[in-house]
C-alpha cells in the first residue's frame, strides 16, 4: 500500500517535471485533430453531394477518390503524403512541406472520404416521398435540399461522423511515425527520461480515452437533442 | 531543382519481400480477427447477462479498449509489457494487440446482433427441451453471426489495414518493407505507389470475397 | 376559399390527350379529362390502371411524353419554343406545382418538423409569408382537420390518421386551386378512414375543385360530382354517381365494379 503510495508520488512529480513537454504535445494533437476534421467534413460533405447530385463523370471520379482513400491504411496514406506528395510539392513549387502538415492532410483525406461516403447513405437512405412532398407544395430543388433532405441527412450523419472523429483523434498517434511533436510522443519522451514507463502509458491512455470518449459522449448529447421525432 | 526519375527496378528487386510483407500483415489479421471474434462473443453474452458481475467488467473492458488508439496499445505492449516481465515477439504483440482491440469492437457488434433476435427464438429452443447453454450454442450463436457477418467482413478489413501500425515496432510487414525500399533507395514515388496500390487491391479482393461469403451464408428470406 | 369566387370561364383543369411512358410500358394512352371549378371527380379503376400516374402528371412528379395538360388555361409543364416542346424551368415548374395541392397515400411528411412546421414550410419558402402570418394560416388549417392540439407535435407521435390529416392541412393551406388525393385512406388502418374521409368531404362541400383516386367507392358515391373509371390507361367510362354506379355500361366496369362491391 504504501509502496503504491509512493510509486503515486513519484509519477506525479514525474508528470509535473514534464509539464510542459506534455503541454505542448496535447496542444499539437489538439490542432492536428481539429484541422483535419474540419478539412475532412467540408470535403466530404462536398464530396458526398457530388456523389449524389453530380454527373456521371464526376461521380465516377469521386467514387474512385473514396473507394481508394478508403482501401489504403491510415499510416500508409501518411507516408505516402509525407514521402510521395511532398516530392511532387518540392518538384512542382520548391516548398517542402512540414510533417505536421503531411500528417493533417493525410487524416483530412481519410476523414473526407469516410464522411463523403456517409453523406451520400443518409442522403439516399431518405424515402424517395420527401422530396416528392416537398415539389408537391412547390419547392425548388434548393429549398428542398436545406429545408427537407439536408436536416433528415444530418441527423442521420451524426452518429457516424462522431465516430469519424474519434478515429482523427487515435490517428494522430501515428504523426509520431513521422516525428510530429504530438502528445503520444510527448509521452514517450517524458517516460524514457523520467524512466517511468508502465505509469506515463497508462496515464496516455487516461487521456486518449477521456478526449475520444468525450467525443462520443458530446455526439450522443447532440443527438438526444436533435432527435426529438 | 533536379527532376525525378523514375526506377521501378528496386521495386521488382524487392518485389518477394513485398509480397511477403502483405501475406505477413493478412496473417496476422487473420489471428487477430480469431482472437477478436472469441473476445467480442463472450463479451457480447456478458453484456447482456443478467448479472452485474459480468455486465460490468465486460462493459468498462469494451468501452475503454474501443476508445484507445491502437498504436498506443501497440506499443505499450511491445515496449511496456517487456520492462514487467512479459515478453513478446513483434508479431506476437501487434496479433495480440489487434486482437484485444478488434474483440472491444466486436462486442459492440454481437451484442447488436444479439439484441436483435426474437426473444421468442429462445423460448422455442427451450420449449423442445434445451438447455440454456444448448439454445445458446446451438441456435443463437449462429443467428448471432449470421447478423453479424457484414459488419464482421468489414473489421477483418480494417484489422488488415491496421496491421500496417506493426511498422512502427519494426515487423517486416508490407508497410515497414516499403518505407525501408523507400529511404534505402530514395525511389519515394515508385515504393509508395506500390504499396497504395497492394493494399488497395487486396482490400478490394477481400471485400469482394467477403460478399460472396455472405451471400452463400446469408439466411434466405 | 378561392375556388368559390373564382371567375373563370370553362374548366379550371383540362388534360388533352395525355401519353405518358416508363420506359417501353405505356401506361396513359391518351387521356381526356375536363374539371369545371368546383367539381369532385373521383377517379375509380383496377390496380395498374394508371391513376396514381394521372394524378402525378397534373402536379408535374412525372415527366409526360405528349399531351397537354392546362389549369386555370394555362397549360403546365411544357411550353412549345420553335415548334419544339420543352419542359420548363425548375423554377416555373415549382411554381405551378404550389397551384394544385397533392396528398399522398404514405403521407410523406417531414419527419424533422413539427405538424406546424410541416404545413408553414411552403407558405413560408413558397408563398414567402411572415412567419406570424403563416404560423396563422397554418393553426387555422390543423384545427379545420382537427388537430389544434397537435401543432407541436412531430409525425412520429401521431397515428396514421392525425398524420394524414396534417398532410391535407399542410396541402391545402397552400390555396391552391385544385386539390389531388392518391388513395389518401389506404394506408390506414380501417378505424382510422373514416376521420380522414370526413375532412376531405368537408373541403369537397366548401366548394374545394378536387380529383380523389379511391377505392372508398361509398365516399365516391356520395362525395364526387362526377366518377370516372380508369381501364388500362385510358378512361373507360365516367358520368355522375347515380348513373355510373347504377347503371354501368361497360363490362369492364361491370366487372370491376361486382368485384368490389362487398
Ligand atoms: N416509376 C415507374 N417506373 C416504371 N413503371 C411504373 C412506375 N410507376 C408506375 N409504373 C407502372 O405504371 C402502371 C400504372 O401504375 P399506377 O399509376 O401506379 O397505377 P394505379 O395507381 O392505378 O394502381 C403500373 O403498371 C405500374 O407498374
Ligand atoms: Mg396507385
Amino acid at each position: 500500500m504504501t509502496e503504491l503510495l509512493s510509486s503515486l508520488t513519484e509519477f506525479l512529480v514525474a508528470v509535473r517535471g514534464a509539464q510542459p513537454l506534455l503541454l505542448s504535445g496535447l496542444v499539437k494533437t489538439a490542432e492536428a485533430a481539429i484541422l483535419a476534421i474540419l478539412l475532412g467534413t467540408a470535403f466530404g460533405l462536398i464530396f458526398g453531394l457530388m456523389l449524389v447530385y453530380g454527373g456521371k463523370i464526376l461521380r465516377l471520379a469521386v467514387k474512385i477518390y473514396v473507394d481508394v482513400a478508403r482501401g489504403i491504411p491510415g499510416l500508409v496514406k501518411i507516408f505516402t503524403v509525407y514521402y510521395l506528395v511532398n516530392q511532387l510539392v518540392i518538384e512542382a513549387t520548391g516548398y517542402r512541406m512540414s510533417a505536421m502538415l503531411c500528417g493533417i492532410i493525410a487524416l483530412a483525406i481519410h476523414a473526407s472520404a469516410q464522411i463523403a461516403e456517409m453523406t451520400r447513405g443518409a442522403i439516399q437512405a431518405l424515402p424517395r416521398g420527401q422530396s416528392e412532398a416537398g415539389k408537391a407544395i412547390g419547392l425548388t430543388f434548393g429549398q428542398i435540399q436545406f429545408n427537407v433532405i439536408f436536416p433528415q441527412a444530418i441527423r442521420q450523419i451524426l452518429p457516424t461522423w462522431v465516430t469519424s472523429a474519434g478515429e482523427v483523434v487515435k490517428g494522430t498517434t501515428l504523426l509520431s511515425l513521422i516525428s510530429v511533436p504530438e502528445f503520444f510522443v510527448a509521452i514517450k519522451e517524458a517516460a524514457a527520461r523520467e524512466y517511468i514507463f508502465f505509469s506515463f502509458y497508462l496515464f496516455a491512455m487516461l487521456v486518449y480515452f477521456v478526449i475520444i470518449y468525450g467525443i462520443e459522449l458530446f455526439g450522443r448529447h447532440l443527438e438526444a437533442r436533435f432527435n426529438k421525432y | 531543382m533536379e527532376s525525378y526519375h523514375f526506377n521501378w527496378n528496386v521495386i521488382w528487386r524487392d518485389w518477394d519481400a513485398l509480397l511477403g510483407g502483405l501475406a505477413l500483415g493478412l496473417e496476422v489479421a487473420v489471428y487477430s480477427l480469431a482472437i477478436g471474434m472469441i473476445i467480442g462473443q463472450s463479451c457480447a453474452f456478458m453484456m447482456t447477462a443478467k448479472s452485474r458481475l459480468l455486465r460490468v467488467p465486460s462493459r468498462v473492458y469494451v468501452t475503454f479498449l474501443r476508445n484507445q488508439p491502437p498504436l498506443l496499445l501497440l506499443f505499450f505492449a511491445y515496449f511496456v509489457l517487456p520492462r514487467m516481465g512479459i515478453r513478446l515477439g513483434r508479431e506476437e504483440s501487434v496479433i495480440l494487440t489487434l486482437g484485444l482491440y478488434a474483440g472491444a469492437q466486436l462486442a459492440e457488434v454481437f451484442r447488436g446482433a444479439l439484441v436483435n433476435i426474437p426473444r421468442g427464438i429462445a423460448e422455442a429452443g427451450k420449449s423442445i427441451g434445451l438447455t440454456t447453454f444448448r439454445v445458446n450454442l446451438l441456435v443463437i450463436l449462429p443467428i448471432m453471426f449470421r447478423n453479424a457477418l457484414p459488419a464482421l467482413g468489414n473489421t477483418f478489413i480494417s484489422l488488415f489495414k491496421d496491421t500496417s501500425l506493426a511498422a512502427g515496432i519494426a515487423l517486416a510487414e508490407l508497410t515497414w518493407q516499403t518505407r525501408r525500399i523507400s529511404t534505402e533507395t530514395f525511389a519515394v514515388m515508385e515504393s509508395w505507389i506500390t504499396a497504395c496500390v497492394l493494399y488497395v487491391v487486396t482490400c478490394t479482393a477481400i471485400s469482394y470475397a467477403l460478399s460472396y461469403l455472405e451471400n452463400k451464408l446469408r439466411i434466405p428470406r | 376559399m378561392t375556388s368559390q369566387n373564382r371567375q373563370t370561364s370553362g374548366d379550371l383543369l383540362i388534360i388533352e390527350n395525355l401519353h405518358k411512358s416508363f420506359g417501353d410500358l405505356e401506361v396513359l394512352k391518351g387521356v381526356n379529362l375536363n374539371v369545371a371549378p368546383g367539381d369532385v371527380v373521383s377517379i375509380i379503376g383496377s390496380s395498374g390502371s394508371g391513376k396514381t400516374t394521372l394524378l402525378r402528371c397534373i402536379n408535374l412528379l412525372e415527366e409526360f411524353q405528349a399531351g397537354r395538360i392546362l389549369i386555370d388555361g394555362d397549360e403546365i409543364g411544357y411550353r412549345n419554343s420553335g415548334g419544339k416542346r420543352r419542359l420548363m424551368s425548375e423554377r416555373a415548374i415549382a411554381r405551378q406545382r404550389a397551384m394544385t395541392g397533392m396528398v399522398f397515400q404514405t403521407f410523406n411528411l417531414f419527419p424533422h418538423l413539427t405538424a406546424q412546421a410541416n404545413v408553414t414550410l411552403g407558405l413560408r419558402k413558397v408563398r414567402r409569408l411572415p412567419r406570424e402570418e403563416a404560423n396563422e394560416i397554418a393553426r387555422t388549417w390543423l384545427a379545420r382537420v382537427g388537430l389544434a392540439d397537435k401543432a407541436d407535435s412531430y409525425p412520429a407521435q401521431l397515428s396514421g390518421g392525425q398524420q394524414q390529416r396534417v398532410g391535407i392541412a399542410r396541402a391545402v393551406a397552400m390555396s391552391p386551386k385544385l386539390m389531388l388525393f392518391d388513395e389518401a385512406t389506404s394506408a390506414l388502418d380501417p378505424e382510422l378512414v373514416g376521420e380522414v374521409l370526413s375532412v376531405i368531404g368537408d373541403l369537397a362541400n366548401d366548394g374545394m375543385t378536387m380529383v380523389v383516386v379511391t377505392h372508398e367507392m361509398q365516399f365516391a358515391r356520395e362525395v364526387s360530382s362526377r366518377v370516372v373509371f380508369m381501364s388500362e390507361g385510358l378512361i373507360g367510362e365516367e358520368g355522375k354517381p347515380e348513373a355510373l354506379f347504377g347503371n354501368p355500361k361497360s363490362q369492364r366496369l361491370k366487372e370491376f365494379l361486382s368485384r368490389t362491391r362487398t
